[in-house]
Order: structure tokens, then sequence, then C-alpha cells
């Protein structure tokens, strides 16, 4: 290994992810002022002349929110689901591009193999999600979290040496500090309703989620959590997810908290899935909403209600959306299945296609884009050549956050803890 | 997901085909300020890594703001031939990190002295594999601290920027013979303190020539 390469590695540690949005919101101040008054500037020396004007009171491109996930999230909540405020409306008709988009990347996958079964996985993730006073009622990630957890998982949690990558003391987590990183659902007292009817309160409930409007503006300080993970898994038919069996941190992690449907989805339930889009859809806008969770987090700006504390009717189009996303984000899916994934995501009513995607780890990529409310949209997002899947994320266009999650590195390896050959 | 590959190689894929290349989005730009959104959403990832490294999360935000500002305002100078925006913008990021040249060396002293890395500190509960644990990365940031600047800025546009030399050489505004010989010393520099297996014994001889080397 040469010295460049030594010093890449070095490098690669630090994520790749979106500058924060104060950088691109002093670039797009500087080109609205400069729209207006006109004059750029002389090529005068670096120093000095560049001043961001005051801020400019309209955005000329949407601001690129960070989203959420990761395997952390993955465990702790099998990610995210869709549920949407306004049920009602009529549901729009597939849009041509998605449809196109679908049919490419369907024939382009078709021919992929199939994982070996029982064979070893590295996989590295890019997450990113929100830390700090950002949901309603200025609920943060580090309450969010455990919530999710604690009233999503119906098993005993596990022995101490959880699955999640240990926060840091300043992080999102502050359960972390104790053993089990899933505090029973007992312990959540400070949140009133994780324990009671379902995982989240209504609408109407007076539990800390009801009270957004008093934090209207609570997100514009957040942060964002993000990082890179590794760990190994293997493709188990018996097995909910990849994230139900796997070494992490040189230990043997054995988990089954993906709750949904009921029970953990395991790769032998997919298996059996129904082949053709519309009945897949059919099955999966009928799965059961307590897996899914969305806790996102809204801007100022977005005017959505979307939140943990609203757990209302899911449009099913856009509750199959988030299933097909919440499964190719966190399972073994054999080519022939992803091909009628694809096909589903192009028959689904609503979804559109964002050709210039960015993912989580900050790679471009087309996205498969299912519009929830106020400037919130669900991503799956693809390699624009190869259609392979790149990540699942929630954007929110209006406002600092939402959460995601992109694989890095899925490759086959002969036993847990070997990593491959760069 | 499928495909067992190895999906990495696929990361720097972009699509560029309706917007153009870097010269056709900065030539619109002149007219339609707002086409520069798309340089941004194109490279400030990667620029901000590449800032991030050299200066932290705190500073690298600020620099890469900067960045695209400075840019921004001299798009009208930009050589349109020049297809590819990045040596520009790297050179333009290189410059203002130059200004926190001081707090630059102390993140790499840092890391020698303590082998934790303070740019992946926050994240470091998190990644699995930390490299910078290993006493290769001591050594590395102990030769970075010590390299002078010129070779340091043209050695990380290379390894950490991923330019080319010809293209480090259009960010620097130097010849390419210079950006040779001055990744070649700071190569050489290198791989002296790499092979040595006390980083903290070879300190005052392979000082000495790397601080030779020439300076920008």
């Amino acid at each position: 290994m040469t010295e460049i390469q030594l010093l890449a590695r070095l490098r690669n540690e630090v994520p790749l992810r979106q500058p924060s949005a104060r950088a691109e919101r002093s670039l797009m101040a500087a080109i609205s002022g400069d729209s207006v008054s006109l004059a750029p500037t002389s090529r005068a020396a670096w120093s000095g002349l560049v001043r961001p004007g005051r801020l400019a009171p309209r955005r000329l491109a949407p601001r690129r929110l960070a989203l959420a996930g990761g395997l952390g999230l993955a465990l702790a909540a099998g990610l995210l689901l869709a549920q949407v405020i306004s049920s009602g409306g009529i549901a729009p008709t597939p849009s041509a591009s998605a449809a196109s988009l679908a049919r490419r990347a369907a024939a382009a996958v078709s021919r992929e193999r199939a994982y070996p079964i029982g064979q070893w996985f590295f996989v590295q993730q890019d997450f990113r999600g929100p830390v700090g006073s950002c949901l309603p009622g200025q609920l943060s990630m580090s309450q969010v979290l455990p919530i999710a957890v604690s009233s999503l998982d119906p098993y005993p949690a596990p022995s101490s040496s959880g699955p999640y990558p240990t926060p840091s003391s300043s992080g999102p987590h502050p359960s972390a500090s104790s053993s089990s990183p899933y505090p029973a659902p007992s312990s959540s007292g400070s949140y009133p309703s994780a324990s009671s009817s379902g995982p989240y309160p209504s609408a109407s409930s007076s539990g800390p989620y009801a009270s957004r409007s008093e934090q209207p503006q609570s997100c514009a300080s957040a942060t964002f959590s993000a990082g890179t993970i590794t760990f190994w898994s293997r493709n188990d038919p018996a097995l909910g997810s990849f994230v139900d069996d796997f070494w992490l941190r040189g230990r043997h992690q054995r988990t089954t908290r993906y709750d949904w449907a009921g029970r953990p989805i395991t790769h032998a339930d997919l298996s059996r899935l129904p082949a053709s889009p519309r009945s897949l859809i059919r099955y999966l806008s009928g799965l059961s909403s307590s897996a899914f969770i969305l806790p996102l987090v809204t801007g100022p700006n977005s005017g959505s209600a979307i939140g943990l504390n609203t757990l209302l009717r899911a449009n099913p189009s856009k509750r199959a959306f988030a299933a097909i996303g919440q499964i190719l984000d966190t399972h073994f899916v054999k080519p022939a299945l992803l091909a009628e994934l694809y096909r589903a995501l192009g028959d689904l009513p609503g979804v559109t296609v964002n050709p210039r995607a960015i993912d989580i780890a900050g790679r471009h990529g087309v996205a498969f884009t299912m519009p929830l409310l106020g400037g919130v949209r669900l991503q799956i997002v693809l390699d624009s050549h190869d259609y392979q899947f790149m990540g699942y994320s929630v954007e929110d266009l209006s406002g600092p956050a939402a959460w995601g999650n992109a694989v890095l590195r899925l490759v086959p390896v002969a036993a847990p803890g070997n990593r491959p050959n760069r | 997901m499928t495909g067992p590959q190895d999906r990495w190689a696929s990361s720097r894929v972009e699509l560029c085909t309706e917007d153009g290349d870097d010269a056709a989005v900065i030539v619109r730009s002149r007219q339609d300020p707002g086409q520069f959104a798309v340089l941004f959403r194109r490279h400030a990832p990667e620029l901000q890594r590449y800032v991030e490294r050299r200066l932290g999360l705190a500073v690298a935000e600020d620099v890469v703001a900067e960045t695209f500002l400075v840019a921004f305002r001299q798009r009208d100078g930009y050589q349109v031939s020049r297809g590819d925006a990045r040596p520009w913008l790297y050179g333009i990021a290189t410059n203002l990190i130059g200004r926190h040249r001081r707090s630059e060396i102390r993140q790499y002293r840092a890391l020698a002295r303590t082998g934790v890395d303070p740019v992946t500190e926050s994240f470091a509960d998190r990644i699995d594999a930390i490299v910078s644990a290993s006493a290769t990365a001591t050594k590395l940031a102990q030769a970075l601290a010590r390299l002078p600047a010129g070779q340091r800025d043209a050695l990380l546009l290379v390894a950490w920027g991923d330019l080319s030399y010809t293209e480090a050489a259009v960010a620097l505004g130097v010849p390419v013979g210079t950006v040779r010989s001055r990744l070649s010393r700071a190569r050489g520099a290198l791989r002296r303190w790499l092979g040595d297996a006390d980083p903290s014994a070879a300190g005052s001889s392979d000082t000495g020539s790397a601080a030779k080397g020439e300076r920008s």
C-alpha cells in the first residue's frame, strides 16, 4: 500500500456528506443578492471580498436535507413509515417517468446473481439523522430512538452488548450510558405514551408530541449525527433482516427486533411475496402500520404536521412505498424480487423521479420519490448506471432535517470479521 | 439490495447529462446566477470532506461556504475550456485552508501524540474500524505536521482531494513539474517516517530533511 493509499484511508474515515445547510444558504444569499444587484465582483484576491450578503428571503434551490437512518436506526426502529396526515385525497396516477425508470431498473437488476444462502457479507453503511431539539415539543432524537425501540421491540433486549454503535457521551443517545441500549418500555417514564396504546400518541394526545406548534422554530439549531458503520451479516432465510444476525465490534449479535406485520419479516417471507406488482402493492400496503415510524423532523417552513405525534391513517400507496424502502434498506433481496419491487414502485400512484438525487453518503443517483406533505418526501435512491439500490431516506425540502441510510459496501466474505480487499 | 458486487466503485457517478459539465454550468450562471447552485450540489460533499479532513468539521463548514462564495464571485474569470471545476474549487479551498495552517498542524500533532483523531473523534464511537488508532496513522499525522506547506498542499490535493497531478497544478497555480517534485519529496518524507519503527526517535533527523523542502 502506498503512502497515498494510506492517506486516503485516513480521509475515508471522514464521512462524505452534504455540508451544513448554512453553507448552501450563504451561497444562495449571494446568488439572489447578485441576481438583483448584478455585478459579479472583480477577480480581486480572494481575501476579504466575500461576505455573504444578508440572507435572502427566497431560495433559488431547495435546500437539501439530511435524513435518517443507518444501521442504528434500522435496528432501532426498523425505519420509516410514511404516515400521512392528509388522508383523503385522490391518488394521483403514477408518472410516466417513474414507470420508465422502473422498467429500466427492473430489467437491469433481474440479470444479477442472487445472494447465496448462508453467505456472509461485509456491510458498510452511512447513516445520518437529526439530533438535538428538533421535534415537536423539543423532543430530541435522543428521546425518539429509545422510544422507537422500546415500543417496537416485543422481544427482550439483548444482553449488555447491544448492536448499536456506542454513541459518544455527548451524542444523541443518552441511554447508551446504561448497560442496555434499549430502555425497557417501563423505564421510559418520560414518554408517557410509549407504553400505552400503540407506539405513538395520537395527534390529540396531550403528550409531549402534541405540542409541536409551541416550537415552530425548534429545528433551526438542529445538528445531525452522521457516520459510517461496518458490520457483517449472513444471508439466512430464517432471519428477519440483515440487522437481525450480524457481527459488530467483534461480537456476534443475534437480535430479533424487527417487528413488522406483527412479527419480523424473514428472508423466507420475502421469497414468498406475491409476484406481480399489483398484488405486491396490495400486500405491502396492507402491512401493519405499527412498525413504521417516521420520526420526521420538519423544518420551520414546511408547515407539515408530520411527526411522531401523528400516526394517522396512511395512504396505502405511500405506505407501500415506505415498506419497499424499508425492505431494500434492511434485507438481502434477491434479484427477481428486487425487479418486482422496482416495478411496483413504477406502478404506485404518486411516485415521481428525481434524476439528481443525492444519497446520505453524498453520492449522486436517481431516485423514486414519494411526496408526503409540506415538502417532505421519501426517496429510494438507485445507482444511475446499474440501478442497484443505494439508499433510502426522508427529505424535507423546506427544513433542516431528515434521516437516511446509504449502502456503501455490501461484499461477500468468507467469514464474519473478514474484510474485502480494497 | 442485490448484487454482491462492491458498490463503492460507483460512488462517484455523477449525473451530468442534463446540466452539462461544470464549465457549461458556470457559463450559464453568468446570465442566470441561480445555476451556480448546481455546482454546489455536485461538488460540495467531496469538497467538504477534503476540507474537513484537513481542518475538522467546525472550521470546514466555514471554509466550504466561503469557497463557494469566492467561486461564485469569480465565475466570470473561469476558464471555460476546463470542463471540470474541481481543480478551481479545490484551489480556492486550499488557499483558504492556508489561513488556518496553525490549527491544521495542531490537529495532526494531536493525532500523532494521542492516537485519537480530532477530526473524526465525534464519529469515532460509531465507526467500527478506526484506522487512526493505528500506528500508521499517527506516523502519517506526524509527517503531515512537518511537511512544508507547499508539499502538504500538493500531496493532500492528490491524496485527499482526488486530483491528478495536472489538476493539482491548476489548483495551486504552479507548473505540473513543480507538483511532481513536491509530491516526490513529500512521499519520500512519508515513506521514511512510515518505515521507521519509532517515530519519536526519528523526529530529529527526519524533521531536518523535510524542513529543507521547498516552501510555497
